[in-house]
């Protein structure tokens, strides 16, 4: 007869973006907090003499990666990995509106060809929430999908960070 | 032994085995006491209905497992 004592455990995690809203708060005073917390900005997209790719992710711990290469423009650094200052850090998580976010991740825009894309997430060990939106200003503009200002902030805040990382004035589209 | 007051339950699960219910509460899946059949029915019931009235309930785990609950 089998254990009854060892039984199945479930295996997906529901989506609760106020535990990570009540993390993000935490994690703007308490180091400890801020551990398992991940902030990334991946863009892509337009015509292919044009080519925009935008990579960033932030830890918890501080590390912090950017990468970037633009056709257009002839920016194409080579990609880095270093650590954030406990201020850069924590103004960093202070432009976090999980609920912001996860509002907007509800709608999604209907993006024309060759849009730049832009994928925002912010997460947890057991929470995430990702956002896609518009990441070109006038594109978006013209299609009648500005993504909301808690996305446009917390972008604003990470190309800074980036382009500090990679020794660019900016690296916005 | 420790209460988890004031929270909400944000998800259940279960699944054919015997007594084999649980809760997302407070940020983890909590399973509910499973010595009893009729305890973790009972448990399963007032979860399910403090996720369908978005009520706070307080539980006290122990030892893994649910085994108390208030839904307020």
């Amino acid at each position: 007869m089998a254990d009854d004592r060892v039984k199945s455990s479930p295996g997906a995690t529901p989506h609760v973006p106020k535990e990570l809203a009540r993390q993000l708060v935490l994690a703007v005073d308490d180091s400890a907090a801020r551990a398992p917390i991940r902030i990334g900005l991946h863009v892509e997209g337009g015509l292919a003499d044009e080519r925009y790719d935008f990579d960033f992710e932030a830890w918890g711990t501080g590390v912090a990666s950017s990468a970037l290469s633009c056709r257009m423009t002839g920016r194409s650094p080579q990609p880095k990995q270093g650590t954030l200052s406990a201020k850069e850090l924590t103004e960093l998580l202070r432009k976090v509106d999980v609920e912001a976010l996860a509002e907007a991740a509800r709608r999604t825009p209907r993006f024309p060809p060759d849009s730049l894309v832009g994928r925002l997430e912010v997460g947890n060990e057991t929470q995430r929430v990702s956002v896609l939106f518009m990441a070109d200003p006038e594109q978006a503009r013209s299609a009648g999908y500005e993504p909301p200002r808690a996305v446009r902030e917390l972008t604003a805040a990470i190309y800074d960070l980036a382009a500090k990382q990679l020794h660019e004035k900016t690296v916005a589209p | 032994m420790a209460w988890l007051n004031n929270k909400k339950v944000s998800a259940l699960w279960a699944n054919y085995e015997e007594s084999n219910s649980w809760g997302w509460i407070d940020g983890a899946w909590r399973k509910f006491h499973d010595d009893h059949d009729d305890a973790c029915t009972n448990f399963t019931i007032l979860a399910a209905h403090a996720k369908a009235g978005n009520r706070d309930v307080n539980v006290r785990v122990d030892a893994d497992r649910v085994k108390e609950m208030y839904v307020w």
